[in-house]
């Protein structure tokens, strides 16, 4: 069959992200792509996955193609399927076949939410076989050399039933990454949100105190993210306690007595 | 209270003040002087006494008599609800150390009263502040009521009350201060083995520890201005007003650099011995320090021992190690993680990955010593890393509360509805094994009901999850190749076509996770325990069939110091002849304290994610246990504590259902079960039946 390389064109990352690496992830993942491997990403919400994959897509010079997973998901959603028009149907590619047919990255973000069916596309094209089956079109479809699958999934959530199989993390390379150490992290901060070195080492001494709630009353602290949104507020001309409050405290709990707490350590540090 | 009460004359107080104090009253303490006091009250007051004086009494009549004698002088002050704080604290106090402090408390008057206005009350904010100081990170702390403000490393003691700022925000933010302060104390190393013998050498050495705190109170000040500015910034006029006289403002500078340690303070302690110290602030400790080196040096010891056992315990798992003789050892090495204050285990070279309790004994021990000291790692005797169980073990039986660290132990409040308040951790319920049997209950039971079993199965497979194919929608996972048929043909004959031409499969998806605590008190001996075996045999089997999650626990308790939980099928553990043999084992013992029971389940089942989540309690009747003092846990107390412990746990979305066996219909059942649905069974012969029955009503609601 033909393929169509423009369709993968809107996949194409332009501009170089922002990211800070941490450890020697950007070597692993190179290494890891070089040799066909798939790769699991493990870790907090909000730490720097996707980014992450973004940054590796940009310099890998490769398409894409990023699902974020959820509970209705099959996978006939990951594959394609046929629709109608004008009186005739016609196959239309899913995400996934996309990527494995144009060599792009394809990045399922926060897999263990996907129904346990898409095991049943995921393990071919995770191990040497490299292929695709389309069921409904009754095809095996060999991925190109280029392609490369990366899931992730947060083992935080620590669920019973969203656990990945073994058999499944079996298949990939795995990386685990947690929040940057407190310097790294305030420079990111200072980065994404524009926010001078003192306050956004200030945001991330708060941060740090919301981890320590983990398990105290809270599911997770506050992310990497959080904090370059309160930053991105202060920036903007609110005042620290404002920002903390919507962009970090009411993002984290709806508790009241959570919420003042909170709120509390806010004040202590501001 | 009761104001419907006839008024009361001289000998109808004079009667109810004997009886209540009764066992507190000798020939020479008689209750004459509380009743002159009495006449001079208000009936209205009068009443309100004598509704707390049995509550105390039941607790310790010598308490109550001391109530008798100090609260009434009080009364025309006090509005009820200062009086209830009053007595609630005595209560409290007394529950956690005793007589002694009771006594302080109720000595040292209502709280606060003429600065109403201002004064924070630490019952009003002690969640918050227990939050706080979670936040604050290092060992985990409790907080506690104390008359001054200081810490044991372990817990921080915090006044009842401040009125130290003119406004109650202000006062609010002293508590969080104060309670800063406390915890850097611990935090940052003010308290170390070796610090009486540091002292010792003094004169008077308890006036150099005075110094001495005085001192790592500037340090700590300094810290938390780092560490919080915000509370800094607060902090600082006080500190400032304090700074101009004498050589503390030399001190105060010297012992703010960053790298201050306790040593300088030490040092500093050494040049200025002698001088008069200046008054504390208000959010600084109590320069006492014995209590926190009596806990340190405890603890030292206790997790020195856990320490080596968990490390024992973390060996083998990777690689059976014999460890050989002397010469041949293997090297076990602690390497500090990047925060400082964790650490990996290496056993030559390798990482052994230790369990998360280990971070925590580390951090607690790098906390007080500053490193892992090298006999830590130490083989204790030949064949392993042994840790001396003994020495455990013999501080069990002194005190019944559990050490944090012991796992398997938990400690529930409970609720005194008299008090209208819980009294803390009251419980101790430990999780322990069931003996298991062989009898064998399950062939038995399948063959006895054989015909209901059938039934059972069958009305359970029907709710067995099956995919449905959902036709004519807008999108979906195919094609409705019909309904396509359908439309062109209206296509063709010139018809509006139908938009509909997909089908998708719809997961009828269960998603419920049930937890079945079973009654094992000694009330159920004979028929109505078979019965429940039977029953839980039946049910097992049903819900095996429909796949979903559930969990059995039997219970029993005597006295609030031996709750026992006896896990016959956790959550994770699938179901087998372990299980089966736990159901066979399920015994009639003692007694029946359902609330503390009820709240451990509803803690295990919030741990489930699921969309229902279900607790059943199977039992025979009224909740009740033996209690060494007062009345124990019956009558009402019971029926109060319980229902309260189902209300938790329906607030925190948990679906109580309550299945009693009972003979006859008792009227306590509407009381008791109304925050739960409940069914009575009269004839426990329906229990089989009508638990799967239930359950399925329950599940597909």
């Amino acid at each position: 069959m033909e393929v169509d390389h423009r369709l993968i064109e809107p996949y194409r990352i332009q501009e170089e992200p922002y990211f800070e690496p941490v450890g020697s992830e950007i070597s692993l993942f190179t290494a890891a792509y070089a040799n066909r491997l798939p790769v699991l990403i493990k870790g907090p919400t909000g730490c720097g996955k996707s980014r992450f994959v973004e940054y590796m897509a940009w310099r890998l010079g490769r398409p894409l193609v990023t699902v974020s997973c959820h509970e209705d998901m099959t996978a006939s959603d990951l594959v394609g399927r046929y629709l109608v028009v004008g009186g005739e149907t016609v196959w239309q590619d899913g995400p996934l076949t996309l990527a494995v047919r144009h060599g792009a990255l394809c990045y399922l973000d926060e897999v263990v939410e996907a129904r346990k069916d898409t095991t049943v596309v995921i393990h071919p094209l995770a191990d040497d076989r490299r292929i695709l089956p389309m069921e409904k079109q009754g095809t095996l479809l060999r991925a190109a050399a280029e392609f490369c699958l990366v899931i992730s999934y947060n083992p935080g959530y620590q669920s019973v039933l969203k656990d990945l199989k073994q058999s499944t993390r079996q298949r990939f390379v795995a990386m685990e990454f947690d929040y940057p150490d407190a310097r790294r992290e305030a420079l990111i901060v200072h980065r994404e949100s524009g926010l001078d070195h003192a306050l956004a080492a200030s945001l991330v001494r708060f941060a740090h105190l919301t981890r320590n709630l983990k398990g105290n009353g809270l599911e997770e602290g506050a992310s990497t993210r959080l904090l370059v949104h309160a930053g991105r507020l202060i920036q903007a001309g609110c005042s620290p306690a404002e920002a903390c409050a919507a962009g970090i405290t009411h993002a984290l709990t709806d508790d009241p007595e959570m919420l003042a707490a909170v709120n509390a350590l806010s004040d202590a540090i501001f | 209270m009761d104001n419907d009460s006839p008024p009361l004359t001289l000998d109808l107080l004079e009667g109810r003040l004997e009886e209540i104090l009764e066992a507190a009253l000798s020939s020479r303490r008689t209750i004459v002087p509380i009743v002159q006091v009495m006449t001079h009250r208000t009936e209205q007051q009068q009443h309100t006494l004598l509704h707390w004086l049995p509550i105390v009494a039941r607790v310790n009549p010598e308490l109550a008599f001391q109530c008798a004698q100090r609260i009434p002088p009080q009364m025309d002050q006090l509005e009820e609800a200062d009086l209830e704080r009053w007595v609630g604290g005595v209560l409290d106090r007394y529950d956690q150390e005793g007589l002694q402090q009771a006594l302080t408390v109720l000595r040292n008057g209502p709280p606060r009263l003429n600065q109403r206005a201002e004064t924070a009350f630490l019952a009003d904010i002690a969640g918050l502040l227990t939050t706080f100081v979670a936040a604050l990170g290092g060992r985990p702390l409790t907080l506690a009521e104390g008359e001054y403000p200081h810490t044991n490393t372990e817990t921080l003691f915090l006044p009842p009350s401040l009125a130290v700022a003119d406004r109650v925000e202000d006062n609010h933010t002293l508590y969080r201060c104060l309670a800063a302060h406390l915890w850097s104390l611990g935090r940052f190393g003010t308290y170390f083995p070796d610090l009486p013998e540091r002292l010792g050498h003094y004169p008077d050495p308890e006036a150099a520890a005075q110094l001495y705190l005085t001192l790592e109170s500037c340090r700590m000040d300094a810290i938390l201005d780092r560490l919080l500015p915000g509370l800094g910034r607060f902090m600082l006029p006080w500190q400032a007003s304090r700074q101009r006289g004498g050589p503390w403002q030399e001190v105060a500078a010297a012992l703010a650099a960053p790298t201050a340690s306790r040593e300088n303070s030490l040092t500093w302690t050494e040049s200025l011995y002698g001088i008069a110290l200046p008054t504390p602030l208000p959010f600084h400790s109590a320069r006492s320090y014995r209590p926190a080196m009596a806990t340190l040096l405890h603890r030292l010891e206790r997790e020195k021992q856990l320490f080596r056992r968990v490390v024992n315990q973390a060996m083998p798992r990777l690689q059976p190690i014999t460890l050989p003789d002397a010469g041949d050892e293997r090297e076990l090495e602690l390497r500090p993680l990047a925060d400082g204050m964790t650490f990996e285990l290496l056993l030559d070279g390798q990482p052994l990955l230790p369990p998360d309790l280990i971070h925590a004994l580390s951090h607690s021990i790098i906390q007080d010593l500053g490193r892992i000291p090298p006999e830590y790692l130490t083989a204790a005797g030949a064949g392993g890393y042994a840790a001396q169980e003994s020495t455990e073990t013999g501080e069990q039986e002194d005190s019944c509360l559990p050490t944090r660290a012991e796992v398997d132990t938990f400690l529930y409040d409970e609720w005194d509805f008299r008090r209208n308040d819980y009294r803390k951790d009251w419980c101790v319920l430990k999780e322990l094994p069931i003996l298991p049997s062989d009898a064998p209950l399950v062939a038995t039971t399948l063959a006895k009901y054989r015909a209901l079993w059938q039934g059972i199965r069958r009305s359970f497979e029907l709710l067995l999850g099956r995919d449905l194919w959902l036709r004519r929608q807008l999108q979906g996972d195919e094609v409705d190749t019909d309904t396509l048929v359908q439309a062109l043909t209206d296509s063709r004959a010139g018809l509006e076509m139908d938009e509909r031409l997909f089908r998708c499969r719809r997961r009828n998806e269960r998603d419920v996770a049930t937890l079945i605590l079973v009654d094992m008190s000694g009330s159920t001996k004979g028929w109505v325990i078979e019965a429940i075996q039977e029953s839980l045999v039946l049910f097992c089997k049903a819900l095996q069939v429909l796949g979903d999650r559930y969990a059995v626990y039997g219970f029993s308790s005597r006295t609030r110091k031996q709750c026992e939980l006896f896990p016959i099928k956790r959550f994770e553990q699938p179901y087998g002849p372990a299980v089966e043999g736990g159901i066979a084992g399920i015994a009639p013992m003692e007694y029946t304290r359902m609330g503390v029971f009820i709240r451990h389940a509803t803690a295990v089942l919030n741990g489930q994610e699921a969309r229902t989540r279900l607790l059943i309690t199977l039992s025979d009747g009224k909740p009740e246990d033996y209690d060494g003092f007062y009345d124990g846990y019956r009558g009402q107390y019971a029926i109060e504590d319980t229902r309260k412990a189902l209300i938790e746990a329906r607030r925190s979305g948990i679906h109580p259902f309550c299945i009693t066996v009972d003979t006859e219909a008792r009227e306590y059942l509407p009381r008791l079960y109304g925050p739960a649905r409940y069914v009575m069974l009269d004839d426990v012969r329906q229990l089989p039946v009508k638990i799967a029955d239930i359950y399925r009503r329950l599940t597909t609601g």
